[in-house]
């Protein structure tokens, strides 16, 4: 059997029924058959649903018409995380306390020990709740570099050393890694 | 990311200089060390002999031997619990015996806090620990 080719539809003439017709003349079918495609469409064999399908009504809104449930959410962590607000002091930027990079900054964590961490400031990484802080040090010799969470329960606190002795041209500082090519 | 032929710093008073990873034991296959992994290793160059001094004799290891270690920094950042991401500018490692017990009686630089688990030993002898 030999597939007839589709010509191009013609003016009047749909492209839907130039391929219905070409289909149609391929697997020669009968007249009653070929105008129930045609009627049907795509809903070939449709039976009625045994099971009646239920239309659930929307519930009651827990939140007020207009309202930003996103902003919503981050206000209310922001205040359970950080009641007194010292993180947004450190780290917005417009804040008249704000670490810039190039600054040397402690941070102190919530362990027995009160593991503390001494670094510069090679990154601000600012996400609202997820910003991080890069820091950077030399700890016996060898640089070790910790990315911190700024509202993780873990921290502390930040405590602020020493300002950049000149102000970073650059917003992130990843030039301050030894250069692997070259001698160290 | 340690893996066979990475190299490592030995950072313990065994004798071992560097080293060169030939397996990453108690993992799947193709999957690579982080800190706190054990791994079979083959000794590449060996310190001085002032230093090595301080090792007794049935421990003192020859380039060309084959032992254990634990990898206690990586150059691949890892991440804790907390999100804290840490990374450090070289890989290193400590030998160890079939036991888990450093072979060296010092250790020098920087472990990760990670050895906390299974390595306490190592920790309690690293001047730092990050």
């Amino acid at each position: 059997m030999s597939l007839p080719l589709l010509r191009l539809p013609v003016r009047g003439c749909s492209v839907a029924e130039t391929c219905l017709s070409a289909l149609r003349s391929a697997i020669s079918m009968t007249l009653e058959d070929s105008r129930r495609v045609q009627n049907a469409g795509y809903q070939l064999n449709r039976k009625p649903a045994k099971v009646p399908i239920k239309i659930l009504q929307p519930g009651p809104s827990l939140l007020p018409k207009g309202s930003e449930p996103k902003q919503l959410l981050e206000q209310k962590l922001t205040s359970e995380l950080d009641p007194t607000g010292w993180r947004q002091q450190l780290f917005q930027r417009s804040s008249p306390l704000a670490l810039r990079p190039g600054d040397v900054v402690r941070v102190v964590f919530n362990s027995e020990t009160n593991q503390t961490f001494v670094g510069t400031i090679m990154a601000i990484r600012r996400r609202g709740l997820d910003t991080s802080v890069r820091l950077r040090s030399e700890v016996a010799q060898l640089g070790v570099e910790m990315s911190v969470k700024v509202y993780s329960t873990s921290v502390k606190n930040f405590e602020f050393i020493s300002r950049a002795v000149k102000k970073a041209r650059r917003a992130k500082l990843y030039y301050l890694r030894p250069d692997e090519k070259k001698g160290k | 990311m340690i893996y066979l032929k990475s190299v490592l710093n030995v950072i313990d008073n065994s004798g071992a200089a560097m080293v060169e990873c030939v397996n990453v034991l108690g993992k799947g296959n193709k999957t690579a060390g982080r800190v706190g992994d054990r791994i079979v290793v083959v000794v590449q160059s060996i310190r001085s002999a002032k230093l090595l001094a301080q090792t007794s004799a049935q421990n003192r290891v020859q380039r060309g031997d084959v032992r254990h270690a634990v990898i206690v920094r990586t150059k691949k950042e890892f991440q804790r619990q907390d999100g804290t991401v840490v990374r450090f500018d070289d890989n290193a490692c400590v030998l160890i015996n079939k036991q888990g017990e450093p072979i060296g009686t010092r250790i020098m630089g920087v472990v990760a806090r990670e050895l906390q688990q299974g390595y306490a030993k190592i920790v309690a002898l690293a001047p730092k620990v990050v």
